[in-house]
């Protein structure tokens, strides 16, 4: 068979994206102070920084912050980059062997905008297809394809949903954006193609 | 509540409502206050710190040593900023706020790091030259705190891979060199010649130590606050971003005065190699300390070996560290204050704790910023939008190893040159090696002389040069920056150039001026009283000096003065012959001196002064 990821790796690039997306969030976000933008009226920082940043931006530093922590650093933030470091080593073996990868980009179909839907942390999880490629850092271009739910049992939640299509992501090696884009319009116009 | 007072001078409102500065009588001269055994007796038993050793001795016993860890933060002279290409430096005559600040300074959204590789190269060249070893990877991160004169909210550093690692700084100790100012200005006094400031040569007795450098790194610096109207912050941002290296020097520094010496070592070394011209005092040199005191004799103390030995000692309270030092004088008066608080509170039983404390120039003490419950996680995390950095020949134009060797001369090397080529005293030499510009106007000076009157002779013209670079030139540049401190002061900062220096010379050494007379014009020069850029002789003439040597002149002067009508009588008793004669040619003598405006060359003119009388006397 081919090299691919290794699915403990994938599994765990989940988690390791959150900890080094939710570090780099709380550190890039660490400028929005008030001193000298966004700012209306008085206040600190701490003011500002409450009123300024929605729930999930809250949410993101505050988890940042933590795992960046002097105690937690090594077991949050270096365990993290040494995921993705196997990642994209293991991606990169990949790619030695072919040019290109089809990836799902979603397992279970889109959930309702209000009401019933998954809570915040299992949201998160549904980019476990997503996630890692952008941990490799892997030009990547999701193209909706049609969708057929076929099996009984299994595809119930696909054919409960209505939806008609879910998406294909096409994935290349590192900087090979244009490969990519070529790659995901002859999808497309594939796609175009056999519904007429 | 102890007092401890080491202040060397109070400041009293005078009726006119101006401050006046009174200085305690045994601290006549300039000299840190540490050269009297300080005392302090609140409470038994009185504790004194001894600064040629650094020991704190309880009732006269030694108790405590002193250790202190240093760490450097120098600017680089490089144009632009370390990450952005906003000028480091303003412009000569240009000021202001914020006005070199770019997007990335101001931590503007959407802006992004590029790193500037002169920053890289000129943090290599110090790496080296402090003697370590320079990693061919080391990597950036972020140090995160919230202050308004950091936008980012973090420091872009080198925390955990740093440019470079474990070297090491020989240093002069300056106690030895301001104890012979001290032995030198006190054999003055007494022979009353008075107070005349000249900095001492390091003579025999001049001490070496060496220290050992624990890290170098690149880093960015801080902008700055100012709250010079009440109850508001000012931010000014032009210095926000700028390339510092940070050294960190092992605990080796066991006196105040070596804690001295090593930040003038480091100093001297990267202004030699033209990486940082900053001096503490314009706060591009800023040093902090770490001071602690370890017990002498006790198991687990340090030993006295050597530079290279153990590390902080352990139950004696810990480090602390020291902030705000803005001069190498108040380095030593930090230090010696702090020994002595942190000696007494380990004698009364309650070790230091580990805490930051800032000094404060009026009181001479240390004062509590914050303890250890303060100091902030800084959150470290590599930097995201910078690549590690690697040093080849990729990134620096050169290979490491071909930069590193093209490393412009050390003091250490420039001491021997100058000795082995110029042939003038090691004391001359070690004063200028450490003072480029004065290394640079003394050679240039010799250039320029041989040039004017060639049959001088190497060894001649650098004689007289280093002689007016050292004592005259030294002198008229402490006179015009009276606000700097600090015990080595000997730095050479004056207008005058190579051209002018040289022509001097060579008319001193060709008998066209006297050394007094000299002396007077680079004071003129120095001050620019006749103008910017004018020649010896332009000066000599228009101040009216010049040696007199000339035979007829001197003839004509003498004798004018003697066939003056007011002297008619000493003529007469000239003529009696006998102990009137010589006290009327001495009357001559000052008279035809004054007539000349004192350039009259003294040998020549006293014989032809005693012809010209003879002459008159005998002949008539």
């Amino acid at each position: 068979g081919l090299p691919s990821p290794s699915p403990p790796v994938v599994r765990a690039s989940l988690a390791a994206y959150y900890v080094l997306a939710c570090a780099e969030a709380a550190s890039n976000l660490a400028r929005y102070d008030g001193v000298r933008y966004g700012a209306a009226g008085g206040g600190g920082y701490a003011a500002h920084r409450t009123d300024g940043f929605g729930p999930e931006v809250v949410r993101r530093v505050l988890a940042g912050n933590a795992v960046l922590s002097a105690g937690l650093f090594h077991e949050r933030y270096e365990a993290a980059a040494k995921i993705r470091g196997a990642l994209r080593a293991q991606f990169r073996e990949l790619f030695r062997e072919v040019d290109l990868v089809l990836v799902p980009t979603a397992l279970l179909p889109p959930h309702l905008v209000d009401g019933g839907g998954p809570g915040a942390t299992e949201v998160l999880g549904r980019d476990i297809l997503t996630v890692p490629m952008s941990l490799a850092g892997l030009p990547t271009v999701s193209v909706p394809v049609p969708v057929e739910a076929r099996i009984e049992g299994e595809d119930d939640a696909w054919r409960e949903s209505g939806a008609e299509t879910c998406g294909m992501q096409v994935v290349g090696p590192g900087l090979c954006d244009d490969l990519v884009l070529d790659a995901a319009e002859v999808l497309e116009k594939f796609i175009a193609s056999r519904r007429e | 509540m102890l007092r401890i007072g080491l202040t060397a001078a109070t400041r009293t409102r005078t009726s006119s409502g101006g401050w006046s500065t009174t200085r305690r009588a045994d601290a006549h001269c300039r000299l840190p206050l540490s050269l009297r055994a300080s005392s302090l007796s609140s409470l038994s038993p009185p504790l004194s710190y001894c600064p040629s050793t650094g020991t704190v001795s309880a009732d006269g016993v030694p108790a405590f040593m002193t250790v202190v860890g240093i760490e450097i933060h120098a600017q680089l002279s490089v144009q632009t900023k370390l990450l952005s290409a906003a000028r480091a430096a303003a412009p000569v005559g240009l000021g202001g706020a914020n006005t070199r600040v770019s997007a990335l300074d101001a931590a503007y959204p959407g802006s992004l790091p590029v790193l500037s590789s002169s920053a890289c190269r000129a943090a290599v060249l110090s790496a080296a030259a402090l003697g370590c070893r320079v990693a061919s990877i080391s990597r950036f991160e972020r140090k995160h705190y919230f202050y308004a004169d950091m936008p980012a909210g973090y420091q872009v550093t080198q925390q955990r891979w740093p440019l470079a690692v474990a070297g090491g700084v020989r240093c002069r100790d300056l106690y030895w060199k301001h104890r012979a100012a001290a032995v030198e200005k006190s054999k003055r006094k007494r022979k009353g010649k008075g107070g005349k400031e000249t900095v001492p040569l390091a003579g025999p007795g001049a001490k070496f130590f060496e220290v050992g450098v624990t890290r170098v790194q690149l880093e960015q610096d801080s902008g700055k606050t100012m709250t010079t109207i009440p109850g508001v912050s000012l931010v000014d941002l032009d210095r926000a971003g700028r390339a510092l290296v940070e050294v960190v020097m092992e605990p080796h520094v066991r006196t105040a005065h070596q804690a001295a010496s090593t930040v003038e070592a480091v100093r001297a070394i990267l202004a030699a190699i033209g990486t940082c011209d900053g001096r503490m005092e314009d706060g591009a040199l800023r040093c902090d300390l770490n001071v602690s005191v370890a017990p002498i004799g006790e198991e687990g103390g340090c030993s006295e070996e050597g530079p290279f030995t153990s590390s902080l000692p352990p139950g004696v309270g810990h480090r602390v560290e020291v902030k705000n030092l803005n001069s190498l004088r108040q380095v030593i008066a930090a230090t010696e204050y702090e020994v002595l608080r942190q000696a007494r509170d380990a004698l009364e039983g309650t070790p230091t704790s580990q805490e930051t404390r800032t000094f404060d120039v009026v009181t001479g003490a240390t004062r509590r910023l914050r303890g250890k419950e303060g100091a902030a996680d800084y959150r470290f995390m590599p930097e995201p939008d910078l690549p590690p950095l690697v040093l080849d020949e990729q990134s620096l134009g050169v290979t490491l190893e071909n930069l590193i060797a093209s490393m412009p001369e050390l003091p250490h090397q420039a001491e021997k040159r100058l000795v082995r080529e110029y042939e003038i005293e090691v004391d001359a030499a070690v004063q200028m090696s450490s003072d480029r510009d004065a290394m640079e106007l003394f050679e240039g000076a010799v250039r320029e002389a041989l040039r004017e009157a060639p049959e001088l002779g190497r060894k001649n013209a650098a004689s007289s040069a280093a002689n007016f670079v050292i004592n005259d030139l030294v002198a008229l540049s402490r006179a015009s920056h009276d606000l700097r401190e600090g015990p080595d002061d000997g730095r050479v900062d004056t207008p005058i150039g190579a051209r002018q220096l040289g022509v001097l010379v060579a008319m001193v050494r060709g008998g066209e001026l006297s050394t007094g007379m000299a002396r007077k014009i680079l004071g003129s020069l120095h001050g620019e009283t006749l103008g910017p850029d004018v020649g010896p002789r332009k000066a000599a003439d228009t101040m009216g000096l010049r040696i007199i040597s000339g035979v007829e002149e001197l003839r004509g002067l003498c004798a004018e003065t003697v066939a003056h009508k007011k002297h008619a009588k000493q003529l007469v008793q000239y003529a009696e012959g006998g102990r009137a004669a010589s006290r009327a040619e001495k009357y001559f003598m000052g008279k035809v001196m004054s007539a000349s405006r004192g350039n009259a060359h003294p040998e020549r003119a006293a014989e032809v002064l005693r012809e010209t009388l003879d002459e008159l006397t005998i002949g008539g």
